[in-house]
């Protein structure tokens, strides 16, 4: 097995094409069991994938091609061609120059073709990874082995414009009716037949020819099949290197939703203020870290449904008990209740007397109940931090339970993940800020916010990504505020909430924390922090609640809920 | 006949609300033959099924082929009770009484679809109890407490989404008395492949086979992923048929654009546009 830990870490971009390409494998194979990762070769196994490609590639490369690429892997895993891999490699250990390279040709356009048969679509991710206008003139001046073996691949797949030397243009159109045996055959055993058929024709040319491929088989597992063609990668695969454009100005500049510009506290301008501590001075942002709210929102991972089992099983009292408290609580709003004076609705006999005085608005109307009135927003903090003591374990039991229970009540909830891209002094230190902790009030890193579930999404799709709640890099909790209270402030509902869970160490001045709170605050935003081991939020939120166990904060967070659903609250 | 079930044609209906000829595709389950035992007994029935599986159109084509008046009620969460049943108004000479939908279907011996019965309030659940029980009446506490007993050719439908994995916004869990008092539940599933090819070429009016066909798989494809949780959302027969009536004009893929994958979350429209690319 290929171990793709020693890989750097993966890019948002590169994460979110490999879900994409993992689960197109897995509806167009109906194996919702298999993985498919970015590695460093290509690996064909059973229910697992690797291809051949670096993150930063990846996320640059023309999706189409990716997507050829994967289909081709696939199709090799289908039609489980890996024992007459076996067989062509052992072919090439008696003295056949080349006969397994010249093999998997004929088998890719055998797979392939087999693929477009199945799904005609698929033609145009294959065609994406073919050279541009089949190599041109080029074609001719590459060494006679190269050309037989793209020969067989693209006469297989029916491409016959392709510009060849003479004597391998002569030889393709002799063994014609074998190719497209091979290449339009129903399994691997039919392109092998016919390339044992194939092969004595040709093996005079490869025999000067010095191959090009050098096999690892030693290192190769067992029941796998690897493929050489990431070396013919087509060059949409370079990366375009451009960067986002950042619109920033000498005043102030906007972070907004909607792109409006705002009035922001004084530290949010470039240029002012902080770190964990009480006046530290100035903030500031380096103009490589400005990003746009837009900007800074990272595709959630799609999660584990084995993991969210595991938590969902851990939970499970705890959503039945709050669930069931809440319900109690809002048990009356679940009915109508009318009120009023209308020319039309219910009759209020009650008040019937007045039609004798010429009084006509004896009617009732539906009211809206105000436990509808009501929208959450839930902040987690996904710093490194929290990994201590599985914090973030925590916190994403705190989001599967408040999701699951809001939900069941249809209470509006967004739960977002705030982080930065990189570690601070990491970033400092790239950005040639040393040393890192005299830049400390600088915010060199962008930040990151995942949103695992928005307001209008259902719970139900979004539950599995709440998985990915994990500990990354650091925080820099009023800018994440910030960009909450925007989504939240858009939504319609008269009262909003903001529930933050963290672990109280973040980055920058408290000031400027107990600052942007209080300006939230003067919104009629209400903001409850929950610290998780940290008394250091009783300092900054007036709402805060300090918890150490799982079964502290459920029942924090039941007190919390049922505090805003008591009618008197509302 | 409905194959081994007899079911008597109402000749002599006049009302204003027999459906007109439906175009419909038997699915070879037999939902269509225990729907008509249901109706020559009298029995109530509650269809449960995805959206688009064609709850609503087995019975329209059931009431169109017997001659039947039906009325469509769909039960969403501010429909009340008055609407419903009836409420009384006043005028210079004082109260009077206007029936609602299902009194008036009651009385007319047409037959009433409650659409989407898991998402109405709860008062109006309990007020069906009665309609449901074996007595078969309804009893009219605003207005005096007056009971109606249906006409004979009356029959009651419900429909609803399954509501066990939450993925039907504003639904909620049948509350068990109420789900007791169905003498029958019928289940329903999408058609099987060839029928549901059948189905959506009739209803779309898309002639090009093979082209439906590849819809129909890519459909079946994106089910498939909606079971095993890795799409959320639905791809009903309904949506497939809108996808065909528009490919007749557009461009299949940009007709998806439209029809499929715009009724989608951004994640779940990006995979299935992937699955499309693939047949088309």
């Amino acid at each position: 097995m290929i171990s793709t830990s020693d890989l750097p870490p993966q890019n948002p971009v590169a994460e979110n094409r490999r879900t994409r390409l993992e689960r197109l494998l897995q509806i167009a194979s109906h194996d919702f069991d298999l993985r498919f990762e970015f590695g460093n070769r290509d690996v064909v196994g059973e229910s697992h994938i690797v291809m051949k490609a670096e993150a930063e590639k990846v996320a640059s490369a023309n999706f189409l091609a990716l997507k050829g690429w994967a289909l081709n892997l696939l199709g090799h895993a289908l039609s489980e061609s890996w024992p007459w891999y076996d067989a062509a490699l052992r072919e090439e250990t008696q003295g056949k120059a080349r006969f397994s390279a010249l093999w998997h040709a004929l088998e890719d356009a055998r797979v392939e073709n087999w693929f477009i048969q199945r799904w005609p679509g698929s033609i145009k991710c294959f065609e994406a990874n073919l050279l541009p206008n089949l190599g041109g003139r080029l074609l001719k001046r590459m060494p006679i082995g190269d050309q037989i073996e793209l020969g067989l691949y693209l006469q297989g797949r029916g491409y016959t414009q392709a510009r060849y030397m003479g004597v391998v243009e002569g030889f393709l159109q002799h063994i014609e009716s074998e190719i497209d045996l091979g290449a339009h055959g129903s399994s691997a055993q039919d392109s092998y037949t016919a390339m044992l058929s194939i092969y004595p024709r040709v093996a005079q040319w490869l025999r000067t020819d010095h191959p090009r491929h050098v096999r690892q088989s030693d290192i190769r597992d067992q029941g796998k099949i690897e493929t050489n063609e990431g070396e013919n990668r087509p060059a949409e695969l370079m990366p375009p290197g451009s960067e986002p454009e950042i619109e920033i100005s000498d005043e102030l500049f906007s972070v907004g939703v909607t792109g409006r510009r705002q009035e922001f506290p004084e530290w949010y301008r470039p240029g002012s203020a902080p770190w964990f501590e009480r006046g530290l001075g100035k903030k500031e942002i380096h103009p490589q870290a400005l990003r746009t709210n837009r900007q800074t929102i990272i595709a959630p991972p799609y999660g584990d449904l084995e993991l969210y089992r595991l938590m969902r099983a851990e939970v499970r009292r705890e959503v039945g008990f709050l669930s069931h408290r809440l319900t109690n609580l809002i048990r009356e709003e679940v009915y109508l209740r009318f009120a009023g004076y209308h020319r039309t609705g219910r009759l209020n006999k009650a008040k019937l007397w007045k039609q004798r005085i010429g009084n006509y608005r004896l009617f009732q109307r539906p009211t809206i109940s105000s436990s509808h009135a009501v929208a959450f927003t839930l902040l987690v903090d996904e710093s490194a931090s929290m990994k201590g003591r599985d914090k973030y374990k925590m916190a994403m039991k705190a989001a599967l339970l408040l999701g699951e229970t809001l939900d069941l009540v249809s209470v509006p909830l967004e739960i977002i993940g705030y982080t930065t891209e990189e570690y601070e002094a990491r970033a400092a230190m790239k950005l040639g800020l040393t040393p890192a902790y005299q830049y400390r009030t600088t915010r060199c890193s962008p930040l990151e916010h995942r949103i695992y579930k928005r307001f209008d999404e259902p719970y139900f799709s979004a539950r599995i990504r709440l998985t990915g709640i994990e500990p990354r890099h650091n925080n820099w909790d009023e800018e994440s505020l910030m960009f909450a209270f925007h989504r939240l402030q858009a939504r319609a509902e008269r009262r909003k909430i903001m529930i933050v869970i963290c672990d109280g160490q973040p980055n920058g001045d408290a000031n400027h924390l107990i600052e942007t709170i209080q300006w939230i605050e003067s919104f009629g935003c209400k903001l409850i922090g929950v610290g998780i081991d940290s008394n250091f939020i009783q300092e900054v939120y007036r709402n805060a609640v300090v918890v150490t166990d799982f079964r502290q904060m459920a029942e924090e967070l039941l007190e919390i809920l049922a505090h805003e659903f008591r009618p008197s609250s509302i | 006949m409905v194959g081994s079930i007899h079911v008597p044609v109402n000749l002599s209906n006049t009302s204003s609300y027999i459906p007109g000829e439906q175009t419909y595709v038997l699915p070879p389950q037999g939902y269509l033959e225990k729907i008509a035992y249901a109706v020559c007994h009298n029995l109530p029935v509650l269809l449960i099924g995805e959206t688009g599986v064609g709850k609503t159109m087995s019975v329209r084509y059931l009431a169109s082929k017997t001659n039947n008046g039906l009325r469509r009620v769909n039960l969403n969460g501010a429909t009340t009770v008055d609407e419903f049943l009836g409420k009384l108004l006043i005028n210079e000479q004082g109260t009077y009484w206007v029936n609602g939908v299902l009194v008036d279907a009651m009385l007319a011996g047409d037959w009433i679809l409650l659409d989407e019965i898991n998402a109405c309030l709860p008062e109006i659940a309990f007020s069906l109890h009665s309609l449901l029980d074996d007595d078969r009446m309804v009893v009219l506490m605003e207005y005096d407490g007056r009971i109606v007993r249906p006409h004979p050719n009356f029959r009651v439908f419900a429909s609803m989404n399954p509501s066990e994995e939450g993925r039907y916004g504003g639904t909620k869990t049948l509350n068990e008395a109420l789900l007791d008092r169905f003498p029958m539940v019928v289940r329903m599933e999408y058609l099987p492949v060839e029928e549901e090819i059948e189905a959506v070429m009739s209803q779309s009016g898309n002639i090009d086979r093979q082209m439906v066909a590849r819809m129909v798989k890519v459909a079946e494809d994106v089910r498939q992923a909606i079971h095993n949780e890795k799409v959320f959302g639905s791809f009903s027969t309904r949506r497939v048929v809108d996808w065909a009536r528009m490919a007749l004009i557009f461009d299949v893929q940009e007709s998806a654009r439209y029809t499929v994958l715009s009724k989608m979350s951004k994640f779940d429209a990006e995979v299935v546009e992937d699955i499309i690319d693939l047949y088309f």
